[in-house]
């Protein structure tokens, strides 16, 4: 991930992917330059910058550009911007992202602006200082540096070698609260959730299959609602593809879970990227929502709360399937534990209507669910997802 | 457990599994146009309250499966006194309480 910028050049590294899309447009666009103007330097994140390195003026043939850690990406900047927002002049992150110039800050937000001549020790301290202090629990890894002296260079390897054990020690990673917090926000579920995943695996025995089958599914899927429907269509002897469909249609609002979660979690490697998406469900999506927005986390605090969470729900899960496939329904039917759903989902649903557009949303999704209640698929339910949220923007732009 | 079920449940997992990590994995190559994150704000609201709606209204309670049916369904009625609930405490679980007992209540009225 290596992308540098020099004074009103641009180059382009051989690995880069999110930088490298912006500059190619640019690169079209602009014939291979693009100059860093005084404008552009009057961005309001650019001069926070700027005011926490104390820099008075800006003298753009100086200008260097320094890359820096991957963690620290453009949605951390745009999702949390009371992190940069020093001053009243910075409005919200939309309108950051209105400006195409801004989206080119954004896209290479890994990108800080520096002085090369008097680059010296203070500076880079202030510079660390301001980074512990907008993104806490990390610390420029990376600094690639495209110009800079080997006087330089030197120094920021001693100053990484002082800094990390500080920065480190005065604030150490608290991950395990984050796990902890996520498992017991996921506690409301678990009622709900062991009669179901019984039923989960009771239904294929009751088909005919054996406990390994009916685990099976669960392992492979983590879907309640879908796995009893393959189960059922197999069972009648539906052709392959009328399964694939019919699961599909029932999990498409995962597509809408995974696109609003995914800039807090998309930043995370490969393999925590795969068991983010093989562990979305509709009980911790939710909760994940409305608590990364809560807190001020960064990518290991999400990921820690993201990890408790599921796996207390994954971990039940699966207990509950095998139990249920083993011993039948242990769980009498008239405690009615099913309806303990609706309710949970009900209570976080409430939770989210802060303002009239998510009021309308939510009506409007109940209302159009409710008139679908008998398509099949559950087609119901994914039509009321999309036309709320259809409803909920179209109000948002009537009351502008 | 037979080949043909290993595949059409690994099918079903497959796509399961890239429905969900969808955008998680998109997300890295390609941004996603303004409208569209200004929309995904309204996504829990209109996903929760599609996923209540099957809940309280589709098939029966496992009361009523057990006992026989009543004359007016005890879930929407459990449901709105758990709203109300929630409006008056704020919190998750006095409304589930409620929820659950008014449900019981509500049925046991009409028996």
């Amino acid at each position: 991930m290596r992308a540098h910028m020099r004074v009103g050049q641009i180059d382009v590294g051989k690995s880069t992917v999110k930088v490298g899309l912006y500059f190619r447009k640019s690169i079209a666009k602009h014939g291979k330059s693009l100059q860093l103007k005084a404008k552009h330097l009057a961005h309001p994140i650019i001069r926070n910058i700027l005011t926490a390195l104390q820099v008075d003026s800006i003298n753009a043939p100086n200008l260097c550009v320094l890359s820096t850690t991957r963690r620290y990406r453009s949605k951390q900047l745009c999702r949390n911007p009371t992190r940069l927002k020093t001053d009243a002049e910075t409005s919200g992150y939309l309108d950051f992202l209105l400006n195409p110039l801004n989206f080119m800050i954004i896209k290479i937000s890994r990108v800080f602006v520096y002085f090369l001549d008097n680059f010296n020790d203070s500076r880079q301290i202030k510079y660390l200082e301001w980074w512990s202090k907008i993104n806490p629990h990390s610390y420029p890894q990376r600094l690639w540096v495209s110009y800079l002296s080997n006087h330089y260079q030197i120094s920021l390897f001693f100053f990484n070698l002082l800094y990390r054990p500080i920065m480190n020690l005065k604030q150490p990673r608290q991950l395990r609260p984050c796990f902890m917090q996520g498992m017991r926000a996921m506690i409301p579920f678990l009622p709900g959730i062991v009669p179901f995943g019984v039923v989960t695996g009771f239904t294929p025995i009751s088909f005919g299959f054996t406990w390994i089958d009916s685990w099976l599914g669960s392992l492979l899927m983590f879907a309640g609602a879908s796995q009893l429907a393959t189960y059922q269509l197999m069972n009648e002897g539906a052709s392959i593809w009328i399964i694939l469909l019919t699961v599909t249609a029932i999990n498409l609002r995962y597509v809408l879970y995974s696109a609003s979660i995914a800039p807090h979690l998309a930043d995370a490697n490969r393999l925590i990227r795969f068991l983010v998406g093989y562990g979305l469900s509709d009980q911790i999506y939710p909760i994940c929502h409305r608590d990364y927005r809560a807190h001020e986390w960064g990518l290991e605090e999400r990921i820690a709360y993201y990890a408790g969470g599921t796996l207390l729900l994954w971990g039940l899960w699966q207990a509950c399937t095998i139990i249920g496939a083993f011993a039948g329904r242990i769980i009498p039917v008239f405690w009615s534990l099913e309806f303990m759903i609706p309710l949970t989902f009900l209570t976080l649903a409430l939770q989210t209507l802060k303002t009239m557009a998510h009021r309308v949303t939510a009506v409007s999704g109940a209302l159009v669910s409710f008139v679908g209640l008998d398509l099949p698929y559950s087609l119901g339910l994914i039509l009321g997802a999309i036309s709320g949220v259809g409803f909920g923007v179209l109000y948002q732009r009537m009351i502008r | 457990m037979t080949l043909d079920f290993l595949f059409i449940v690994g099918l079903a997992g497959i796509v399961t599994l890239g429905l969900k990590s969808s955008f998680i994995e998109v997300q890295n190559y390609v941004t996603l146009p303004l409208w569209l994150i200004k929309a995904l704000e309204f996504v829990p609201p209109a996903v929760l309250c599609s996923l209540i709606v099957p809940g309280i209204f589709k098939g029966d309670t496992g009361l009523v499966q057990e006992f026989g049916r009543v004359a007016v369904d005890p879930r929407p009625i459990a449901a709105i006194l758990a709203t109300i609930t929630f409006f008056a405490t704020k919190q998750t679980l006095p409304t589930l309480v409620t929820g659950m007992i008014s449900l019981y209540l509500v049925y046991w009225l009409q028996l």
